[in-house]
């Protein structure tokens, strides 16, 4: 449980005013042993200022008797600042103004900042029992929360509030530019968007669209695939991947992974391609990029553009290239759950080659050249600015995050590994030459429902991705490709399983799940 | 110094008469253990809780405590600044009168 502190708990603990001070203290320090957080409300800076500035003159000592009221003030803002480094900002926002008919505006303001949350993850932790009476549900005093038993928190499979909380200043104020600026299509901060990420992959175009599924959908039509072609891709992927092919009329014909990777397997790619191929579609699957220099020299020999779905690999490295810098076009997803994830759906497709950029940048707007002339058909497929501005406020901390999650992958593999003897769960495999952004920390056993049921009773969710591939799915049986066509695909499908992952996993839930694991 | 203190009804009581500078002081007094009937629960931390929140409390005492820079002596409030100390001096004695803390 998170809790809000009210002002004379704030007060207590920044003036060491006794006896309060070591209760209100140790509620603090015990909330945050918990993983619990501890937030300020904005609209209460005035009051922590001023009834601190009147607490710290009220003990003054002997010692004190020549320091002016301004040094007084200096001393409190100093106090406030160091408590307040460790602690999260909540939002005053609009609904907390009209707060006038209220017997307290100011704990009617609090109370309603609470009501923004899930029922029972926070409280206000006040000392003030007039308040406690009448808002019970809302508050908790520092001896009650004290005497709370310590819960078993459950793990997040991917952990974006701890995300949130760490941007929360940035996306605040980025999401408000939006509100007030009502470029709500299009906005200023879809270009902006672009262009940073443009610059961060390393190419000449990033073109932003409103899901990962129609980023494949577009770049497709924008090399005019359509009914009857043929795009080699991997049957061991999400059902977007063949979706969006089947979807234009085409038909997916699907290769074999790589047992190690779990990407695409260049060497069975060319037995593939017919005359009908339009183009190679690999799957930098789990994080990891395929082998693009072996499926471009493939691509290149037959004359066929490559399509890289990257929704897993955003930020991961091929011999040091940046993924979606590495084929003719790359596509990515900022679904929320992907290393760079929006708070809806979003995705963006980057290439250098003009034409192509032109072309998928007018199908995503109707197929419009100009407004109202569309020079092809086309579809809705832009980006919302209000996605591109909390996107903005998430670039900011990427790089480190891309970084965290190559530490944690690789710490999970060492973990695992050193418990390991008998090798009962295999640990991911890593190119040599490749950096991985771990969307998926993916381990492969043998008995996995039980795993799964035991990790579930010990409060650590996992997830398969994907139980079934595309070709065994029942939308795809027409193509009539049965049990035993891809055998690598069918193997792992029954034994792959995610375990939690993220930027933010604590070293302490990361050697839980170890240890429930194995 | 120390002084002997008679509990009456809840208050304590000075014995001997003393005009302390500040209204407002902390003293440390002795209870003889076979008084005690109840023993409210309120503040019994563990050492472990008291030591955690102990040093959360000194640093930043130390920050309150810190050298204040030699232009800071000069400066003062401004009159909008000095009005809301009347304001909070104002909510803190209207809190004190509903038994509310500050």
């Amino acid at each position: 449980m998170d809790l809000l502190i009210d002002v004379n708990i704030a007060i207590d603990v920044c003036a060491r005013r006794m006896p309060f001070a070591p209760v209100s203290a140790a509620a603090l320090q015990h909330c945050q042993t918990l993983g619990g957080k501890l937030w300020l409300y904005t609209g209460s800076v005035q009051s922590l200022e001023y009834n601190l500035l009147r607490e710290l003159r009220r003990c003054q000592s002997e010692a004190d008797e020549f320091v002016s009221k301004y040094q007084w003030m200096v001393r409190a803002r100093q106090t406030l600042k160091a408590f307040a480094q460790d602690k999260h900002w909540l939002a005053a926002l609009a609904e907390d103004g009209d707060v006038f008919e209220s017997s307290d505006p100011e704990d009617e303001q609090l109370v309603r900042a609470l009501g923004r949350f899930a029922s029972g993850s926070i409280k206000l932790l006040t000392r003030d029992e007039v308040l406690c009476e009448k808002y019970p549900e809302h508050t908790i005093t520092p001896m009650q929360y004290l005497a709370l038993s310590q819960s078993n928190k459950s793990i997040d499979f991917i952990d974006l509030k701890t995300q949130q909380d760490s941007i929360r200043p940035h996306l605040e104020k980025n999401i408000h530019r939006v509100i007030n600026h009502g470029q709500y299509v299009m906005g200023p901060e879809v270009a902006e968007l672009e262009t940073k990420l443009a610059d961060y992959v390393g190419v000449k175009h990033c073109i932003s669209a409103s899901s990962g599924t129609d980023t494949l959908m577009i770049a497709m039509m924008a090399l005019g695939i359509g009914a009857g072609d043929e795009v080699v891709t991997t049957p061991f992927t999400f059902i977007a991947t063949g979706e969006m092919i089947a979807l234009l009329g085409a038909i997916p014909v699907f290769v074999d992974i790589d047992p190690r990777t779990y990407n695409i397997d260049p060497a069975k790619i060319e037995a593939a391609i017919t005359p009908k191929t339009k183009a190679i579609m690999p799957v930098s699957l789990y994080g990891q990029c395929a082998d693009f220099d072996a499926i471009n020299a493939i691509a290149d020999k037959h004359g066929l553009p490559v399509i890289e779905d990257a929704a897993q690999s955003f930020g991961a490295t091929y011999k040091g290239k940046k993924s979606c810098a590495l084929s003719t076009i790359g596509s990515t997803s900022f679904f929320p759950s992907k290393p760079l994830g929006a708070y809806g759906d979003g995705g963006a497709l980057f290439t250098n080659d003009d034409a192509l950029a032109k072309a998928m940048r007018e199908i995503r707007v109707h197929g419009q050249e100009k407004r109202y002339y569309h020079s092809r058909i086309g579809m809705n497929g832009r980006l919302d600015t209000m996605q591109a501005a909390i996107l903005l406020a998430k670039l900011e901390r990427f790089e480190w995050e891309v970084e965290q999650r190559g530490r944690l992958g690789a710490k999970y593999t060492e973990l695992i590994q050193k418990k390991n003897d008998n090798v009962k769960i295999i640990t991911p495999y890593l190119e040599p030459y490749n950096t991985s952004v771990y969307a998926q920390y993916t381990v492969l056993v043998k008995n996995r429902e039980q795993l799964q049921q035991k990790l579930k009773e010990a409060g650590v969710p996992t997830a398969v991705h994907y139980p079934v591939p595309l070709h065994l799915q029942p939308a795809f049986s027409y193509l009539g490709k049965g049990k035993g066509c891809f055998p690598i695909s069918e193997a792992l499908s029954n034994e792959v399983m995610s375990l939690p992952m993220g930027p933010y996993l604590s070293e302490g839930d990361q050697l839980k799940v170890v240890k429930t694991l194995i | 110094m120390q002084v002997e203190a008679i509990y009456n009804q809840g208050k304590i009581e000075l014995s001997q008469p003393l005009r302390l500078k500040h209204n407002h002081v902390r003293l440390v007094i002795t209870v003889p253990d076979d008084e005690i009937e109840v023993q409210d629960n309120t503040f019994n931390l563990s050492p472990e809780m008291l030591t955690s929140a102990e040093a959360m409390l000194d640093k930043l005492e130390a920050v309150r405590n810190a050298p204040l820079s030699a232009g800071d002596e000069l400066k003062s409030l401004s009159a909008k600044q000095l009005e809301r100390i009347e304001a909070f001096e104002l909510r803190a004695e209207m809190r004190k009168e509903q038994g509310r803390p500050v």
